[in-house]
This record gives C-alpha cells, sequence and structure tokens, in this order.
C-alpha cells in the first residue's frame, strides 16, 4: 500500500498490470467532491441522531427518563440503556481473561466510565430537533471515585472500572 | 431560536436561503445546498476535512455559523473544477497518490488552493505549514505534499 511506484527499469516485462502504475478509477469523484461517504446519504423521511453524553467521569446511571424528548412532535424515537441490554448482545471481547468478562454495550449500561460516553440516543427528523429533545432526556447520576493518574491503575486502592474483569488490568 | 436570512455565493451560484442562528455554515453547505462534498470530520476545528474558501480564504467551515457567512463569496470542492477540468491540485493529488479513502481530500485540496494563490512556489515547509490544519489519517502526509509541490511547478 505504502510503495505506490516501481523504478522504471523494473519494468522490462510488460505484460497486463505487472509493474505498472495504474490510475486509480475512483480519483476522478474523489478529488471533486463526488464520492458519497455514509453521511451524504439522504432518504426519504431520514432521521438524525443525537446523543446524551456522560458529564462525569465515573458514575453510576440511577434512572434514565426520556418521555419528555419522546413527547417533541418530530422526535422518531429515542434508545435507553436498558433497551440496548434488552435488544442487542454484549459486543464481542477480542481478549481472553478477564478482559473477556467485560459486558459492554453501544450505550453505557448501569454506568459510565469516561466523560462524554453515549448514553441515550435520540432521532429526530431534523439535526436541531434531535439536539434540542436530547435537552430534554433526564439522567441521574451518582458520582463514583475517579482515577486520572494510569499508573496507579494497578493499585489496590484505587476504582475498579469493569467489575465483571475485577480488575483494571485486563 | 433566531432564524435569519442569508445570500451566499457558492461556486458561483448565489444562494438566499433562512437558516436558523445556530446551524454551522458546514451544515449549511451539507444539508441545505446539498454539496456534501465538504465533509464533517470532527466538526470542532481539529480535521480540516471542513475547510472551504470563503472570499478567497481557506476557513474551516464547522467552526463559523452560517449567518457569519452572509454577503460572502465560498468556494467547495465541487467549485474547483467547474467544467470537469481539473485543476494541477486535482490532477497531482490522482497522479502522486495523494489520496486513498478520499474524506480528507476536499480539505486538503482546498487549503492547497489557498496556498497556491498566496506562495505560488512553496517550500515543502511552507506546505507543511499550508495544510498543518488538515488531518490525514490513511494515505500519510508524504505524497500529499509532493502533489502539491508538482501542482506549484506546473
Amino acid at each position: 500500500v505504502t510503495e505506490t511506484t516501481l523504478a522504471p527499469e523494473q519494468t522490462e516485462l510488460e505484460v497486463g498490470y505487472a509493474g505498472k502504475s495504474i490510475p486509480r478509477k475512483e480519483d476522478g469523484r474523489l478529488v471533486q467532491g463526488q464520492g458519497v461517504f455514509a453521511d451524504d446519504m439522504k432518504r426519504h423521511g431520514m432521521g438524525y441522531v443525537h446523543f446524551v453524553r456522560a458529564p462525569y467521569a465515573h458514575a453510576l446511571i440511577v434512572s434514565v427518563d426520556v418521555s419528555a424528548a419522546e413527547a417533541l412532535d418530530g422526535v422518531y424515537g429515542t434508545l435507553t440503556p436498558e433497551e440496548v441490554v434488552e435488544l442487542t448482545d454484549p459486543f464481542f471481547e477480542l481478549t481472553t481473561p478477564p478482559g473477556s468478562q467485560i459486558k459492554d454495550y453501544a450505550l453505557a449500561v448501569g454506568r459510565v466510565r469516561h466523560i462524554g460516553e453515549p448514553v441515550v440516543a435520540v432521532v429526530a427528523a431534523t439535526r436541531e430537533l434531535a439536539r434540542d429533545a436530547a435537552d430534554l432526556v433526564e439522567v441521574e447520576y451518582e458520582p463514583l471515585d475517579v482515577l486520572v493518574d494510569a499508573r496507579r491503575a494497578r493499585d489496590d486502592d484505587v476504582p475498579v472500572l469493569h467489575e465483571d474483569a475485577g480488575t483494571n488490568v485486563v | 431560536v433566531s432564524d435569519h436570512t442569508i445570500a451566499v455565493t457558492v461556486n458561483g451560484e448565489r444562494y438566499e436561503r433562512e437558516v436558523e442562528a445556530r446551524k454551522l455554515l458546514v451544515h449549511f453547505i451539507r444539508d441545505d445546498l446539498d454539496l456534501t462534498g465538504t465533509h464533517v470530520g470532527c466538526d470542532t476545528g481539529n480535521c480540516g476535512a471542513c475547510t472551504v474558501l470563503l472570499d478567497g480564504t481557506a476557513v474551516k467551515s464547522c467552526m463559523l455559523l452560517a449567518p457569519q457567512a452572509d454577503g460572502t463569496e465560498i468556494t467547495t470542492v465541487e467549485g474547483l473544477a467547474p467544467d470537469g477540468e481539473l485543476t494541477p491540485l486535482q490532477k497531482a493529488f490522482s497522479e502522486h497518490h495523494g489520496l486513498q479513502c478520499g474524506y480528507c481530500t476536499p480539505g486538503m485540496l482546498l487549503s492547497a488552493t489557498f496556498l497556491l494563490s498566496h506562495t505560488s512556489k512553496p517550500t515543502d515547509e511552507e506546505i507543511r505549514r499550508g495544510i498543518q490544519g488538515n488531518i490525514c489519517r490513511c494515505t500519510g502526509y508524504v505524497n500529499i505534499v509532493k502533489a502539491i509541490k508538482a501542482a506549484s511547478e506546473q
């Protein structure tokens, strides 16, 4: 992937594509802004998602109330931690125990483990409406102790992030 | 939330639209004008994928509100080669493998266009400074710098 051209003296054998730099078919549209990436697609009745994110680095999620958001005209729906557990399996953990015992989902379940972790997803008719509706979601947290020094993560007296693993060393 | 009527000229075409005060210029360009060549990579001003020319100067369009662009002239990647005849920069990016997935390419091209508009024969260092606000996560910068250099030599 990194070597894109060959020295001309190596192109003695002129059979097919061997030894030649072949112009890429996609370049023409990509340099003109005509590539179609996921975010460029529009569909009839398409919704826009906005995430309610954790304001704490470490906290228990006590309660989630999406009723005010759902009541807003133009809101298609919400996805809560409880629903994510019901509707999806935990992500496959590509590692050995104890790391493989960690259960995690597309949204924070039970507790949040970093600031900005997605807790609730809100889907609405427009980007702005999704954001407004997300503001109406009430999440109650119970803040937990945090650890800000990665070098101390192995110590005994520090908070453990994933109880499933029972240790911060995974 | 207040609405504003704004008039902008984008790639030579004049648009008059009503927008919410909080709408980002990049969302105005992408959602309201359907010019999706301008990408959103981070919407925090770090990545430069949303770079456009605003009255000839390269700006990150996620760092401006649409009403701030009222009365300006904007060039997006779609406006670089309006009749399909690629600019030397666009050709050089392809010829020197300055793009792979192409996501950062529009922003790179606009930053490079701005650079060459005021520094016609930039050194490698000036090129690197010129694209320091644009992040590429797959091609790498070496071929992008080569491409800009080659375009400047034409």
